[in-house]
């Protein structure tokens, strides 16, 4: 799974991974082969444009057939395989169609299949389910899990919705501006980013300035003047951050992993804690929204909680209450490359679709 | 406003300024002189002169379609008659302004040294007159060939014969751009291109008839005695001399000292139709 | 509403022109003279030459055209830009400044040894066709680049993926999905070979029943005087001419197309 923003060049990565383009310098290396020099017809990599790229001129069993008689397959057994693939599928009735009658799940699946009938090692798929609803989407996401577990394929697929990189991938690489970030299991991108920019990516949308002012084996201090307050936490294994007193760093937490505490004075020795105030709220159905804003700053905390049916307290804009969070959640980064932009609040709009 | 100022850019159509205009419609053969002859004329006159060039037959087409135009100048007598019979220029009008002879051409310096109308038989030679049909020099030129050769002698110049030039120019550029061999043309073709075209006079015997170059005042003219005037002046010294600066002959005896014989001027030739339906 | 009814009636306009110019037509128009040249073996000459000679160019312009269009739409190369801008070159020049330079070429070294060994082109036939081809050659090329430009390129490389050569990605992708626009690019090749005049009298001649098309005929009428006789021609050229594109529009529409 490649993860990252629209522009940061996965595309042309995947283009050039399947042979349409050419890299200026470097390696392509597959199970120790390098296809750098190798034409496209002979990698036997499927690739599924963003558009699906079906061929308007034939049937959907035109179009399924195609790779099959390009690779010399008879047409007895090529048949068979187009009508087994279906089935397991489910697009068996569309055989005959225009690819231009389909609906778009249907043209996602005929795609699918066209480009893993004739068999592949490796099967990029270029933010296939981009342009489908909700529901469909997810009907895909688990067909695609399927097919790889029952073809036992590769799949590299390229993204920017957090959630699908998260359903779908095992190993996960985040590409921004063209380079690849950081790779790992998405369990670990997802607790441990990197840099303010994977951050991002990966959802996170607190994040503030800060000094270090004190660094432990296993802890981090940093003062932070946006909220005015020091916070606490876990120094991260691996960081490109020198930890010495007074350098830079960004401060990033959770939206979910901030809890409002139910009592309004606390022991000032609390860790990671903040009073202030309730800005607004926002109801999004299942969660909530809250912009907290910490006393003596003008920053702002994004806090997103669920709401269940027994909502034990009302909170309304306005109230003070103080907020917290442990040190394990706190993120401590480096100070983000080409500066520091401000992220702007939440706004009703954004958010998860 | 946009549409007038384009109009006037174009340059206005003849006749609104109020001056005196002629439009004229002249076979190609008299172009060269022709264009000299015009510009004397319009300083002289003060009345401004377009003419439009082409083949003969071609540009009374154009006179009939546009039922326009004050003189018709072709270049033979045969497209006068048929003007004549078509009733669209006044006959009583009519001028012989210039002489011509017909004679073979060839390329400057005669590469294959053609010295008449028995060298125009040998196999493989490229030989081109112009349409018959169309063009008064090519009328001409089938007549020669009729009147001189053996049905031996013609058929192997049909073999020889690559193609009917669509109008008196061309025939004259078919030598210039070495496209054939040799033409048979006017005798003034070589003064239209000295460089590259060259003549080779005929025998005697071998021309039929001395071509002229009539002109008419057309019937859809608006003023007459203008176009009159225009004739006048083509017959006058001043005119003549003009002509005879392009190697035209001014008289029927300078053709006929040229080739050396006494011949009918003019008068009509009908193309067999083996010529025009080959 | 304004728009609809504005932009119909320039669509009619066209129509309007086109019509009662050729209606005008009838003014010089006599039926024993259209009786006369229809059956006449000159007119049969003239309209069989145009027609095959045409069909020869435009078959061959769009032959060339295809491959040569799809390498200035895909590929990158040298002299690319020259290509691109040359191809308006017979249209500009106009027909007879073409003519003239086919004739030119023939009469240097190269152009005579061509005529000698091989096919003779000044005023044959067969020069009928190369000055409708040298026309219509550059029309065609860029008729079909447009084609190509709209198809993205995509669908090539995916067909690649699938195992297809670049040869038989060209073949069974692009050119399927090219096939509506090459159509109609091959019949605005074949129109522009068949109405070709100027380029073809001047390379071709003007001799009938050898290198008299149906344009050249028209020309040589009125270069007689034979205004009626033109008419006639002019009718025939038109009738044929429409007949045989309004049936290749017919016979490109049934196909079941995408």
């Amino acid at each position: 799974m490649i993860m990252g923003p629209n522009g940061a060049g996965k595309t042309l990565l995947l283009e050039t991974l399947a042979g349409f383009r050419r890299p200026r310098e470097g390696e392509i290396l597959f199970d120790g082969e390098n296809l750098l020099d190798m034409p496209v017809e002979l990698r036997h990599i499927g690739f599924l444009p963003q558009d699906l790229a079906l061929f308007p001129h034939l049937t959907v069993e035109g179009n399924i057939l195609y790779g099959l008689r390009r690779r010399g397959w008879e047409d007895r057994e090529a048949r068979l395989r187009v009508s087994e693939l279906c089935e397991a599928v489910g697009i068996a009735n569309l055989l005959k169609r225009q690819t231009t009658t389909l609906s778009g799940g249907e043209k996602q699946r005929v795609a699918l299949v066209r480009a893993l009938a004739p068999g592949c090692r490796l099967l990029l798929l270029d933010e296939p389910f981009s342009a489908l609803d909700r529901s469909t989407r997810r009907e895909m996401w688990f067909l695609v899990k399927e097919l790889q577990e029952s073809l036992a394929m590769t799949v590299l697929m390229v993204t920017h919705d957090m959630e699908e990189a998260l359903f779908l991938g095992d190993t996960m690489s985040v590409m921004i501006d063209g380079s690849i970030r950081q790779t790992g299991a998405r369990r670990e991108l997802f607790e441990n980013p990197n840099s303010v920019e994977v951050a991002q990516l990966m959802g996170i949308r607190n994040l503030f300035r800060g000094r270090v002012s004190r660094a432990e084996k296993r802890e981090i201090h940093v003062r932070c003047q946006e909220l005015n307050g020091t916070f606490v936490g876990v120094r991260p294994l691996h960081s490109t951050v020198e930890f010495v007193q007074g350098a830079p760093v960004t401060l990033g937490i959770r939206a979910e992993e901030v809890a409002i505490l139910d009592e309004e004075n606390l022991n000032p020795d609390t860790e990671n804690a903040l009073s202030g105030t309730v800005i607004s709220i926002f109801e999004k159905g299942t969660s909530r929204i809250l912009l907290f804003e910490p006393s003596g700053s003008r920053s702002q905390i994004e806090i997103e909680e669920r709401v269940g049916r027994n909502d034990p307290r009302a909170i309304e804009a306005g109230r003070r209450v103080t907020v917290q969070w442990r040190r394990e959640s706190l993120l401590v980064l480096p100070e983000p490359r080409g500066g520091f932009v401000a992220f702007p609040p939440f706004v009703p709009s954004r958010g998860r679709d | 406003m946009t549409v007038v100022c384009l109009a006037m850019s174009l340059g206005l159509p003849p006749g609104v300024l109020g001056g005196q205009e002629l439009l004229v419609f002249a076979g190609a053969a008299s172009q060269p002189p022709m264009e000299e002859v015009v510009r004397a004329f319009e300083r002289e006159t003060g009345t401004r002169v377009s003419v439009t060039f082409g083949g003969s037959g071609y540009v009374l087409s154009q006179m009939i379609m546009a039922r326009k135009g004050d003189l018709y100048f072709p270049g033979s007598s045969d497209f006068m008659e048929l003007a004549k019979r078509k009733g669209v220029v006044l006959p009583e009008t009519e001028r012989k302004v210039v002489y011509l002879v017909p004679a073979i051409n060839v390329q400057r310096g005669n590469p294959k040294n053609i010295k008449g109308l028995e060298d125009l038989t040998l196999p493989g030679l490229r030989v081109a007159i112009a349409n018959p049909e169309g063009v008064c020099v090519g009328t001409y030129a089938v007549e020669i060939i009729e009147k001189w050769s053996s049905p031996a002698e013609k058929a192997a110049f049909m073999r020889n014969l690559v193609n009917y030039t669509e109008s008196c120019e061309k025939t004259a550029t078919a030598i210039s751009l070495r496209a054939v061999d040799a033409v048979i043309g006017w005798s003034v073709f070589e003064h239209w291109d000295p460089a590259r075209i060259e003549t080779v006079p005929l025998k005697p015997s071998e021309v039929i008839r001395v071509g002229y170059l009539p002109i008419a005042v057309s019937r859809y003219s608006e003023d007459p005695g203008l176009a009159h005037r225009f004739i006048e002046f083509l017959l006058s010294e001043a005119g003549r001399a003009l002509f005879r600066k392009y190697k035209y002959f001014m008289s029927p005896q300078e053709a006929f000292d040229w080739i050396g014989e006494e011949k009918p001027v003019g008068g009509e030739y009908s193309v067999p139709e083996e010529w025009i339906k080959r | 509403m304004i728009h609809r009814r504005l932009f119909i009636s320039c669509a009619l306009c066209v129509l309007l022109l086109y019509a009662s110019l050729i209606l005008s037509l009838l003014y010089f128009f006599r039926l024993p003279v259209l009786e006369q040249s229809l059956f006449s073996a000159r007119t049969l000459f003239s309209i069989r030459l145009s027609l095959t000679a045409a069909t020869a160019a435009a078959l061959l312009s769009v032959a060339v055209g295809i491959p040569a269009a799809y390498a200035l739409s895909r590929y990158d190369f040298p002299g690319k830009r020259w290509v691109d801008t040359m191809l308006e070159f017979p249209l500009v020049v106009s027909p007879a400044a073409l003519g003239a330079i086919l004739l030119i070429f023939f009469h240097n070294p190269l152009g005579s040894w061509v005529q000698k060994t091989g096919v003779s082109f000044v005023f044959t036939s067969y020069g009928i066709v190369l000055a409708q081809f040298v026309s219509t050659l550059g029309v065609a090329t860029r008729l079909v680049k447009s084609v190509m430009d709209e198809i993205p390129e995509r669908y090539e490389w995916v067909a690649r993926s699938l195992g297809a050569s670049p040869t038989m990605a060209f073949v069974t992708v692009t050119m399927p999905m090219s096939k509506k626009g090459i159509i109609a690019a091959s019949i605005l090749t074949w129109a522009k070979a068949v109405g070709e005049f100027g380029a073809s009298i001047t390379l071709g001649g003007s001799m009938a029943m050898r290198t008299e098309t149906l344009p050249i005929a028209i020309f040589m009428r009125l270069s007689t005087a034979d205004i009626e006789g033109s008419v006639v021609l002019i009718l025939i050229l038109i009738m044929v001419g429409l007949l045989v594109l309004w049936a290749a529009r017919i016979f490109g529409r049934e196909k079941p197309g995408a």
